[in-house]
């Protein structure tokens, strides 16, 4: 019998239940070599199966056709639809038991999309495929960052950001983590969520790491920026917490035109803000960072702004234009009411005197709405708390922990290393 | 087409999301662009609202001649706007003159100021002055005794040992670990 309508009839034969699905899976890994050299036969099968019942099946399938060393490689064209049909059909139990496979699969979806130059058509596929191959929402799959990487071509940002919301405890391979925090920040850049981008990139920073990274540079490079829109400064001193490797090489690497803008930032002059970012200009273009850049030197008015209310309680519009270096009295107050619209600032404009009078935050804390705020940000905390104690525990029983600890031991204060004999060198 | 992309905007514009109203933008093709100007002119208000042209987005508006299928949601979203800006002028003016008022309100000096006297305002013909009337916010204060109840069961969730999480060994990431029994 050829070979090829074996598997098939395997395929169909072996799909109901989970022990018949485990002998299938080993067949279908011997066979995974024969699959690949004769991929050219392969599209037609695919019609024979059900993605649905036969998913294990169709997947291994579905790999060998696609694979890139196959041979006959099919058209674009061709592969989409049959990949995002598989997604959205496939049964989870028997997808997780292959999960390279799946990953390898969706990502030659996502590189055909973008040959297509269609990113938006693999963005509901991903998200599908993303969702199911998920243990539970805290773990992170190589497909998030694939799925990030097509909302920002495809311009979903706000799709992308419906999974940054979830929080990550568990994560495959370091190098997800990186591209996960790196597209996830620029998608929050995009939206304007300035804090949450700093807390993603924030991560990419610090994260362990054994090399430099192309990742880590760019990621440091929008944290600057970032940091003066949503703080107005900028510390040059990194965590404690980050890698070796990180605290002694970024700086040199993201310096010019990066540290030198935070530099100029913290004079708090306009003019001279504007001056260096028009000297940069290319620079900042190059590397995809001109409009940010722009929005640190409109920040800095509002900054400027906000530092008068520190010392004043009513100022004319016309000194508040001088001090900021506005042109016109009736900029300032136009910059002075667009703050009071989005929060940043409480006053108000008394247009027949030509004064602001700046206010206190009206928040008096008592409200029901504020109470449910702390409530939920208290189960929140004791939640974490909790998941950190159980990871805690769990790296103290770890060997290869205990192991160099034991090592080191004669370092450190004798009371809190003490591990059990069999580690002690 | 027509309708679904302006009925689209319109929504992105009501939850005020101008980002993604933006970035719609980017994404239709030029072909479309070109052939159907209603989407343009949607879209040009979509622009007074990003830059905060309070004055151009009554402008343009108006400044169109709206098909059957927009007008009802354009007449909607125009209502809304204006008295979302007349929420901001309560909130961030104590006195306005009727010019700007009616800027804002993108409506006629005196239309502006019947308008506002509904609201209680008064106005000061002699200078032209319109004086704001701040309205009281009224927000839901009355402690729940079952949220005093609940706030009782929090204790001692931070109850780490002083020697956890504490000291690390240098040159090394690692948590301390706690003592094992041996």
């Amino acid at each position: 019998m050829d070979p090829l309508e074996a598997i098939v009839a395997q395929i169909q034969g072996l799909s109901s239940s989970s022990s018949d699905i485990a002998r299938l899976h080993t067949i279908l890994k011997q066979s995974d070599d024969s699959l690949r050299s004769d991929s050219n036969r392969l599209s037609p099968i695919l019609s024979l199966i059900d993605p649905s019942i036969h998913s294990l099946g169709f997947l291994y399938i579905l790999d060998a056709f696609t694979a890139p060393s196959s041979s006959n490689q099919p058209q674009a064209e061709e592969v989409v639809p049959i990949i995002t049909r598989f997604i959205s059909a496939c049964s989870v139990e028997q997808i997780r038991l292959a999960p390279e496979k799946f990953v390898s699969v969706c990502k030659r979806l996502k590189d055909q999309v973008m040959l297509l130059e269609a990113p938006l058509r693999g963005v509901a596929p991903l998200l599908t495929a993303l969702r199911k191959l998920q243990v539970s929402s805290e773990h992170l799959t190589p497909l998030h960052a694939e799925f990030l990487l097509l909302c920002l071509s495809a311009k979903c940002y706000k799709t992308g950001l419906s999974i940054l919301d979830d929080d990550v405890f568990e994560v495959d391979h370091p190098r997800d983590l990186y591209l996960y925090c790196y597209y996830g920040g620029m998608i929050c850049i995009g939206q304007k969520r300035f804090q949450k981008a700093l807390d993603l990139l924030h991560n990419v920073v610090t994260a362990p790491m054994t090399m430099m990274n192309a990742i880590i540079i760019e990621a440091y490079k929008k944290y600057i920026l970032v940091s003066l829109i949503r703080h107005g400064q900028f510390s040059t001193s990194l965590p404690k917490y980050c890698s070796q490797l990180a605290q002694r090489n970024l700086k040199v690497f993201c310096q010019s035109p990066y540290m030198e803008i935070a530099h100029a930032y913290s004079t708090g002059k306009v003019a001279d803000l504007e001056a260096f970012l028009n000297a940069h200009a290319d620079k900042f273009e190059s590397e995809n960072n001109l409009g940010l850049a722009k929005q640190v030197v409109s920040s800095m008015y509002k900054r400027n702004i906000q530092r008068l209310t520190q010392t004043y309680l009513t100022l004319s519009l016309e000194d508040i234009a001088n001090t900021v270096h506005l042109n016109s009295a009736k900029e300032a107050e136009m910059h002075v009411l667009q703050m009071i619209q989005d929060g940043d600032i409480y006053a108000t404009i008394n247009q027949k005197d030509g004064m602001v009078r700046f206010l206190e935050d009206p928040e008096q804390y008592k409200t029901c709405e504020m109470i449910e705020h702390i409530d939920s940000s208290i189960q929140r905390i004791m939640a974490l708390s909790r998941k950190l104690t159980k990871s805690d525990e769990q790296i103290a029983c770890d060997q290869l922990y205990l192991s160099k600890v034991g090592r080191e031991r004669q370092r450190y204060d004798f009371d809190d290393y003490d591990v059990p004999q069999k580690f002690n060198i | 087409m027509v309708k679904g992309l302006g009925v689209l905007f319109g929504m992105h514009f009501k939850v005020h999301d101008i980002n993604s109203a933006r970035f719609l933008w980017k994404t239709i093709p030029s072909s479309i662009k070109e052939s159907k100007p209603e989407i343009t002119a949607v879209w040009k208000i979509g622009q007074q609202l990003w830059l905060r042209n309070y004055g151009g987005v009554h402008e343009a508006i108006r400044g169109y001649e709206w098909s059957q299928e927009l007008q009802g949601f354009i007449s909607a979203f125009s209502e809304l706007y204006t008295k979302e800006v007349f929420q901001l002028l309560v909130s961030a003016y104590s006195t306005i003159s009727i010019e700007d008022a009616a800027l804002f309100l993108g409506m006629s000096k005196d239309d502006a100021t019947s308008y506002v006297l509904q609201q209680c305002w008064t106005v000061d013909s002699s200078s032209g002055m319109l004086t704001v009337q701040k309205q009281p916010v009224v927000t839901e204060q009355k402690l729940d005794p079952r949220k005093l109840h609940q706030l009782t069961k929090f204790h001692s969730p931070f109850n780490l040992s002083p020697n956890h999480l504490h000291r690390t060994p240098p040159h090394s990431n690692l948590l301390q670990p706690s003592k094992i029994p041996t």
